[in-house]
């Protein structure tokens, strides 16, 4: 398939279950808002060394949010349950109740819950109210600005990480324009992150090292620099691939921002672009397959 | 809309318990059955069919038509379904109720959603005293649900109160919220003396009004932003809670401190 001079190569991005948590944060001013959002989700990129993957998925407008502030809704991601209760805790309490007049809600109902509230109010030393109306129940905790306001408990949903497209071009400059471009628009999509830097990520991972410790390492296949020596994926005149993540609530919207993005490339960023491909293990490492060519249909 | 309808024959000389009367209790009972249940007027063991005409069915609750002023322990621990009353009632009202909605169209009197424990009771009119308290010897009191007075409200509203709202439109009297152990209690009117006495937790929401009471201490202006989160909650359930907080930079007084309590009034405006 090739689309505006583009190769869509015939493979698919393999993704994996994940344990998920949306959270809505406000606060009286956007400035602040984007302090505590960017902060919760720092240092997320990748569950093999953050613990966590997250993102801000979407701004929500003030009349949706609970305490009718503007918010922003961030998802978080992890292998487990337990995994991410043990990163919510740490990254609600250093990010959230340290950031000047914000609040903290849940944005997912399901039957799995973990504690949100529950878990940070023992830092009000026993000065910590809690109030509730039917099933919600918020605390409200002393802090030396006035009342940190967080929702007692928060839902976990089913998720999926590991989305994913991989731009190869002959220009690093055009490459790095074209993935600025799709990250813009695949960020329109709601119920998805990506957990990278600017939604890019430029060392992609292998499985595996020569070394013994460590679990991933460079994709040495996609690595212009090292086409002369390993088997790599790359013709002689790709000079820069970079990828793009996508973790999501559901596989819908993962392939709806893959479409976005790719769509984009193909349509205004094309030049320099000459292979849109995908990342995968050869179906080992999830169940979920994402093939480039069916969503481009 | 399909009622189980009770419509007082006669004006009662004595009190008359009403609480084996709730959709939970009277679900699976024909309309027979529902008449020769059995009720004690003064010494006497009575019939509900000599004080009642019954008509309808259950399908959307039942529906008390009269001046039911002595009729106790309506919706008595019901669980689900709907009670309207047309006309007043009697003590007890939603009695350890556990969930479903009340609606009088009129006044209740004393005891109102004593050691209520969830649902809604909405009264048109004014109610007694100890409006969502513990009943006698009781630990404490209303536990989770929500009252709404849209009048007037007597002496000790949320006596020994643990959770839940209550909110009264207009006026309360003495000793509101006293030896409250939380909730909140929201008040639009003025009030009457010792608010909040031998208050342990909970919150009391006063419109502008000046407190002196000794045990209170006064404890500054802060923006409360809990007020618009709870108000949302609440908005969900009754439009009568909408934009009941205007404002959330307001002043606090924390009490009793004479029982080391960390209650809190807080004074809208």
């Amino acid at each position: 398939m090739i689309i505006n001079g583009i190769k869509i190569e015939d493979t698919f991005a393999e993704a994996f279950p994940m344990k998920v948590v949306r959270l809505i944060i406000t606060a009286d001013s956007k400035y602040w808002l984007k302090q505590a959002a960017n902060n919760i989700t720092g240092f997320a990129t990748s569950v093999i060394a953050c613990g966590c993957e997250a993102g801000i998925e979407k701004e929500v407008k003030s009349s949706k949010t609970p305490d009718g502030r503007p918010g922003i809704a961030v998802l978080l991601f992890a292998m487990d349950s337990k995994g991410l209760a043990k990163q919510i805790l740490r990254r609600v309490g250093q990010c959230i109740l340290t950031s000047p007049t914000t609040a903290c809600f849940s944005g997912i109902e399901t039957d799995e819950k973990i504690n949100l509230g529950d878990a940070i109010r023992y830092f009000g030393d026993g000065f910590q109210i809690s109030k509730k109306i039917y099933d919600k129940k918020i605390w409200r905790i002393p802090v030396m600005e006035g009342e940190f306001v967080i929702e007692d408990k928060t839902s976990i949903a089913k998720g999926i990480g590991g989305g994913n497209i991989l731009i190869i071009g002959d220009s690093n400059q055009q490459v790095l324009k074209s993935a600025e471009a799709a990250v813009k628009e695949m960020s329109k999509v709601n119920n998805i992150v990506l957990p990278f830097p600017g939604g890019i990520v430029r060392s992609g991972s292998k499985v595996g090292s020569k070394y013994k410790n460590l679990i991933a390492s460079t994709n040495d296949a996609y690595c212009p620099t090292l086409k002369g020596v390993t088997k790599t994926k790359l013709s002689i005149n790709n000079e820069s691939v970079l990828e793009i993540v996508i973790d999501g609530t559901n596989e819908k919207d993962i392939e709806q921002a893959m479409k976005k993005g790719i769509n984009i490339i193909c349509k205004k960023y094309n030049k320099g672009i000459k292979t849109i491909s995908a990342g995968n293990y050869g179906g080992k490492l999830g169940p979920y397959h994402f093939h480039l060519r069916k969503i481009m249909k | 809309m399909s009622y189980l309808v009770l419509k007082l024959k006669k004006k009662l000389k004595y009190r008359i318990n009403l609480g084996l009367l709730t959709s939970n209790k009277i679900v699976k009972k024909r309309i027979s059955s529902i008449k020769s249940l059995k009720i004690t007027y003064g010494k006497e063991k009575k019939e509900i069919s000599d004080f009642f005409s019954i008509s309808g069915n259950l399908k959307n609750g039942i529906l008390f038509k009269g001046d039911l002023n002595k009729c106790d322990f309506i919706g008595d621990q019901m669980t689900d379904g709907k009670i309207i009353v047309k006309g007043d009632v009697g003590d007890y009202l939603g009695n350890k109720m556990k969930g479903g909605k009340i609606i009088v169209n009129g006044s209740s009197s004393n005891y109102t959603g004593s050691s209520l424990k969830n649902g809604e009771i909405l009264i048109t009119k004014n109610t007694g005293d100890f409006l969502g308290s513990s009943v006698q010897g009781e630990k404490s009191g209303m536990s989770g649900g929500t009252i709404i007075i849209k009048g007037n409200a007597g002496h000790r509203v949320g006596c020994k109160m643990r959770s839940g709202v209550i909110c009264i439109k207009k006026n309360a009297k003495d000793f509101i919220g006293c030896q409250m152990i939380a909730g909140t209690i929201i008040v639009k009117g003025k009030i009457g003396s010792n608010a909040g006495l031998l208050m342990k937790r909970g919150t009391i929401i006063l419109e502008k009004q000046k407190l002196s009471e000794s045990y209170l201490n006064y404890n500054g202006k802060n923006n409360y932003i809990f007020l618009k989160v709870i108000q949302s909650y609440l908005e969900k359930l009754n439009d009568e809670f909408k934009d009941i907080f205007p404002n959330t930079y307001i002043k606090k007084y924390l009490g009793d401190i004479n029982c080391k309590g960390i209650g809190e009034i807080l004074i809208l405006n």
